[in-house]
């Protein structure tokens, strides 16, 4: 069984080097149309990446001015960024900044990347929960 | 028949904007879902994208409308330091106070989840178009975002038909 998979094996690696070779001949053919303007941009993931973990970030944000407020009555105050509406005013104007901020941050950061997706899952995913318990009443209102 | 201002946009807020994003869900999801290599043609991709691209930003503007007029129209009026404000009423009685402690103080914060989620799976849909059909990670992160989306509205839908059943917000409060 051994003596009669190893050319087999060998067949595949060389199969595997041919297909890597032409892979880098059509990247650089592309690169080469995108450079005449005659190809569209081939778009990574990195804008999308951005996009997913600027929201959380913006939750979070959300989250934790109201984790804040609730634990100071300064911080509260402060927030209060038009009257009849309150320090929700504040929290969520402040929140809704600081998410397009780090997304305008972070596009330009990513665009041109192919990232991890399964890592940014998992960071955007505990960022975005933790946002969610810091404006649930149960937790915020310890810090009253 | 008589609705004044308060009701008016009350009404507005909630069944008219934050109903319409909720409603629009079911769409979004199956434009969403639908984009798979194996169900669609070139064609069928073209059609899909097109309508899933003006749904989400349209659900994504809705979603911005509602949180909007809720926090700088209907809150106030909500939040009136008379006595006869929706929530000067909950807080004067023990057995409705935990509606407002509860109920008011979460819907006001997790209702500004959803049009922050819904305008990142919009960005997602018309930035990528047909790469979402190829790239199933991005898809299902997408669809995720959007699931988590419609969840923050219903909670805050929900508890929002809830208050106003206990403590409407009437002509004078």
């Amino acid at each position: 069984m051994g003596s009669s998979s190893a050319p087999r094996e060998h067949q595949l690696v060389e199969e595997l080097r041919e297909l890597r070779s032409k892979q880098h001949e059509v990247e650089d053919e592309i690169a080469e149309l995108q450079a005449r303007g005659l190809a569209a941009e081939i778009k990574r993931n990195g804008a999308g990446a951005a996009a997913i973990v600027a929201a959380a970030v913006g939750v979070f944000a959300i989250g934790l001015l109201t984790t804040l407020a609730a634990a100071s009555e300064d911080v509260k105050d402060w927030l209060n960024w038009y009257n009849p509406t309150g320090p929700l005013s504040g929290k969520t104007t402040l929140g809704t900044i600081i998410w397009l901020v780090v997304w305008i941050a972070a596009h330009y950061a990513l665009r041109r990347n192919e990232v991890n997706l399964n890592k940014i899952a998992m960071v955007s995913a505990v960022i975005l929960a933790i946002g969610l318990l810091l404006m649930f009443p149960p937790i915020f209102q310890l810090f009253e | 028949m008589q609705i004044v201002d308060r009701e008016l946009w009350t009404v507005l807020h909630g069944m008219v904007f934050g109903t319409i994003f909720l409603l629009a869900f079911a769409g979004g999801l199956a434009g969403l879902w639908s984009l798979r290599p194996g169900l669609i043609t070139l064609e069928g991709i073209r059609d899909r994208l097109l309508r899933l691209r003006v749904g989400l930003v349209t659900m994504a503007v809705v979603a911005w409308v509602t949180v909007l007029s809720g926090n700088y129209i209907v809150y106030p009026w909500y939040r009136a330091s008379d006595p006869s404000s929706a929530r000067s009423r909950l807080l004067a009685n023990p057995n409705t106070a935990l509606w407002h402690q509860f109920g008011m103080e979460w819907k006001e914060h997790v209702a500004w989840v959803a049009p922050i989620l819904a305008t990142a799976v919009a960005f997602i849909a018309i930035y990528y178009g047909p790469r979402l059909v190829g790239d199933r990670r991005l898809r299902y992160l997408t669809i995720a975002l959007f699931v988590v989306a419609f969840a923050a509205a219903a909670i805050a839908g929900l508890l929002g038909a809830f208050l106003n059943k206990a403590a409407p917000i009437g002509p004078t409060g």
